[in-house]
């Protein structure tokens, strides 16, 4: 098994007050563990916890309902904070023992919250601390990140230590380039990178060099120079717009979450009925495109015959002539009879096969053949085979144009009830945007206000991305130009001849460190599909095989057994599905033997999903540890039962009057 | 893949490399970079232009 | 009659070469990731609808004749065939596929300009294809 958790202890932090250690090891063949509780009892927490030990730095909000991360809470417990007065301060501490059979590692960090003048808290952490088993005692050691880098680096950790519900937004439109970035993340890449980067800033600084060149190279290199700028801004302006994307999808999640929270049932009906009518919408919508794929593909088989309809019949027709002028054998085939005796079987089925030549009746039957086809006259062998040809490619346009017409009923079918699917969205919008509720509900109306907004935002900003990329491409297309006539400018003037040579140079250099990158990490693109395709159809709750292919722009299609792509149109419980299996393919691959901790794995999945996944989990990473912080709802008898067989270490975290209590089930 | 697995892979191709002046400038390049991995801006441009005057020729045929 | 060789290659005029790419690469396209021998057919086939034939001043080679399909070859040299008067032409395999390239030269420009304009070239086609058919079928 991989390195694993022994124990989590943590004193005075946040939820957990007093000392509490969490006792994970997981003895032989069991290799998972639950610590279930509600919402707000400090899953999240726990995982922040590991984090902060490990990282100093938290990324998992979860549980707290503050969206502003500056409003969050202090490390130290509210309960030792409650005592303090201004200039006091409160501290604790978090530490975690890793190791195989036995604890190895025991990495510690302090915290301490101070109390400011007017009453503020403010939070200082220390370094990490690491003690090492050394055979007979504890080692302090001088160099704990290293360490920690060794066990796991931070650029890794988010596909080791991870809140299942982030991964809701994971396949979201966009995610071909979380796909790229998470890739590069296990990659091991950064020296090429660097590399290629520095390579690429010493070849503008030549080029700058030789700016001072007269004539024409310095006009270019001009030119050049507004292109990179402009180049630079469209990325930057790209950039901007992706990050902001990304905020207003989180927004977005943040809304539904806080809608799911509302406690009235009509309220939640129709956010049911909303969220089932988009899906409707959206697989209605990759049908038709598929109907027109299809359809465009039938166009081009048929329409040739058909727009050629009156050559084909006027040349049918000269070859019917042909024939009743005795031009053209009426009945026998020349190239039939090629066949029969090539098959060896007569038309009336018996056996005329070369082999047999003991067999009297085939030897004769051959000859009898052979002897009909030197009969036949000398005709056009472009008749016969038109004559045949012919009237079967019209009958075969024919029944393609019907297909045609029958595919864009469908499609006006299709786009008739996606209209009034769009229809009815609208209604239930108005209706959740009218909607009035006691006031310690969830405020419906303004929610539905902030989720049109953001919806809005998001469509605005993907299309401004999307010329932006056009634009950006355009510029690079530019670029590439005026430097193949720069260089041509430059090889022109003598001094300069040097600068030139070593521009060259260097992007042959770069070009060479660029493949060598595009080598290991189309390796690691093949080896992450092997491993999503193993995990996805392990966790996967369907009978059948589905074949996942990760393409080379990072785009993923999942297959079913008759070939179509279900990526556009995965339910709920199968996109998290793919999300877990693809943070699985990344942890194995980034060759970190490290346990894995998932907060909320089941995340909002429905019932029936939700029990099948869990019956897959105990083969989820294999050979690793796993911790899953569940909610009551995530974790029923049933999922328990279901898993119960894997599980080393089960706890129980109780909240009561702001505390939490870690208590391990018996 | 594991990170030495990575840096085999990386000492593979560019031993394959067959220009004899880019194969040894990236060699150097590369163990460069690796001594400034844990740096976050690194100068770099003085050791590059250094790089590039002992290996570009440009009385070389190659060029 | 004798019989001359079949070329090799399916010929059309270099300004034609553009278009093809364009009708096969861009997303205004409902042949987008198609191969361009089968919008060839296309092509030969609506030049002919059409009467487009335009003479190839700059050949490019676009495909190769053994990759069309039996069927393919039938279309062309049926067009052939209707243009001389007579099907004697089909055994001057050069002609043949000389004219199906020049009705294809004119037919992709069609196409081109199809796909160009304001008009939906994925609806225009289909409703004309549906049209033409029915046309030609009813007829029967």
């Amino acid at each position: 098994m991989s390195l694993q958790f022994h124990t989590i202890t943590l004193k005075n932090f946040r939820q957990y007050s007093g000392e509490q250690v969490i006792d994970l090891a997981c003895p032989d063949q069991s290799r998972i563990n639950v610590l279930e509780g509600q919402n707000g009892a400090g899953k999240s927490n726990l995982l922040n916890a590991i984090t902060l030990c490990f990282y100093g730095k938290e990324e998992h909000n979860g549980d707290s309902d503050n969206e502003n991360e500056e409003e969050k809470l202090p490390y130290v417990s509210q309960e030792k904070l409650s005592n303090l007065n201004p200039g006091d301060s409160a501290s604790g501490y978090i530490e975690i023992t890793l190791g195989y059979e036995e604890p190895r590692y025991r990495f510690k960090r302090e915290f301490e919250t101070y109390v400011t003048d007017n009453g503020e808290f403010e939070d200082v952490r220390d370094e990490l601390t690491l003690r090492r088993w050394e055979g007979r005692n504890w080692k302090i050691e001088r160099n704990p990140n290293t360490y920690m880098t060794q066990i796991l680096p931070a650029t890794v950790s988010d596909y080791f230590l991870f809140d299942g519900e982030d991964l809701e937004g994971f396949f979201s439109e966009n995610y071909p380039s979380n796909v790229e970035d998470a890739i590069l993340d296990v990659s091991h890449t950064k020296l090429l990178e660097r590399s290629i980067d520095h390579l690429n800033k010493v070849e503008r600084q030549l080029e700058k060099d030789a700016s001072s060149a007269e004539g024409k190279a310095g006009e270019i290199n001009d030119e050049i120079e507004a292109f990179e700028a402009e180049l630079d801004t469209l990325e930057g302006e790209k950039e901007e717009a992706e990050d902001n994307l990304e905020d207003t999808e989180s927004h977005i999640r943040k809304v539904r979450q806080k809608m799911a929270d509302v406690s009235d049932e009509d309220v939640r009906n129709l956010y049911n009925n909303r969220d089932d009518l988009e899906d409707l919408i959206k697989s209605k919508e990759q049908r038709t495109r598929n109907l027109r794929g299809e359809t465009s593909k039938l166009m081009l088989e048929a329409g040739p015959a058909v727009f050629a309809f009156d050559a084909i019949e006027f040349t049918a027709q000269e070859f019917s002539e042909q024939e009743s002028r005795g031009e053209l054998p009426p009945k026998i085939r020349q190239w039939f009879i090629e066949e029969l005796l090539e098959e060896g079987r007569c038309i009336c089925g018996s056996d005329i096969d070369e082999e047999h030549t003991h067999d009297e009746t085939v030897v004769t039957r051959r000859k009898k053949l052979k002897a009909l086809r030197k009969e036949m006259p000398d005709a056009s062998e472009e008749g016969l085979e038109g004559k045949t040809k012919l009237p079967s490619i019209l009958q075969t346009a024919e029944n393609k144009v019907a297909q045609i017409q029958q595919n864009r009923q469908l499609i006006a079918d299709l786009d008739d009830e996606v209209d009034d699917h769009k229809q009815r969205l609208q209604d239930i919008n108005s209706q959740l945007k009218a909607y009035e509720l006691p006031d310690d509900d969830v405020d419906v109306g303004s929610l539905e206000d902030q989720l049109e907004r953001l919806k809005d935002q998001k469509t605005t900003l993907t299309k401004h991305i999307g010329s932006l990329e056009t634009d950006i491409e355009e510029v690079k297309a530019k670029l590439k130009q005026t430097r193949k006539e720069y260089q041509r400018e430059l090889d022109k003037l003598d001094r300069y001849r040097a600068i030139s040579a070593q521009i060259e140079f260097v992007q042959d250099a770069r070009d060479e460190v660029q493949q060598i990158k595009d080598y290991i990490l189309n390796q690691i693109r093949n080896e992450t599909e092997d491993n999503l395709e193993q995990y996805f159809n392990t966790l996967i709750w369907k009978e059948e095989d589905y074949e996942v292919i990760l393409n080379d722009d990072y785009s993923i299609e999942v297959l079913d057994p008759h070939g179509d792509n279900k990526i556009g149109s995965l339910s709920a419980g199968e996109t998290q599905v793919l999300a877990l299996s693809f943070m699985a393919a990344l942890a194995q691959i980034s060759g970190f033997d490290a346990p894995v901790v998932i907060d909320t794995p089941l995340g909002r999945i429905s019932s029936e999903p939700r029990k099948r996944i869990a019956q897959n989990l105990p083969q989820y990473l294999e050979d690793t540890q796993l911790t899953f912080l569940m909610t009551d709802e995530e974790y029923t008898d049933t999922v328990r039962s279901l898993m119960k067989s894997s599980i080393a270490n089960e706890h129980d975290l109780q909240f009561k009057k702001g505390s939490t209590e870690v208590i391990p089930r018996v | 893949m594991k990170q030495e697995d990575v840096n085999r892979r990386i000492t593979k191709e560019v031993d394959e490399i067959e220009d004899d002046n880019i194969r040894q400038f990236i060699q150097e390049a590369l163990a460069f970079e690796r001594s400034k991995m844990d740096r976050d801006q690194p100068h770099f441009k003085q050791d590059y232009r250094r790089l590039l005057k002992e290996y570009v020729d440009i009385e070389s045929e190659d060029q | 009659m004798s019989k001359s060789n079949t070329p090799r290659d399916i010929i059309i005029d270099t300004s034609a070469a553009d278009k093809f790419a364009a009708i096969t690469s861009e997303s205004d396209s409902p042949f987008n990731g198609m191969d361009r021998k089968d919008v060839f057919v296309l092509s030969a086939a609506i030049g002919h609808d059409q009467g487009l034939r335009t003479t190839i001043e700059s050949r490019h080679a676009l495909a190769q004749l053994a990759s069309l399909s039996n069927e393919q070859r039938w279309v062309l040299k049926s067009i052939s065939a209707k243009e001389h008067g007579d099907v004697d032409i089909l055994d001057d395999k050069p002609r043949v596929y000389k004219i199906a390239g020049e009705y294809a030269t004119g037919g992709i420009d069609y196409l081109n300009n199809l796909r160009t304009s304001p008009e939906d070239m994925y609806s225009r086609l289909s409703t004309d294809i549906i049209k033409v058919a029915n046309l030609y079928m009813d007829d029967d």
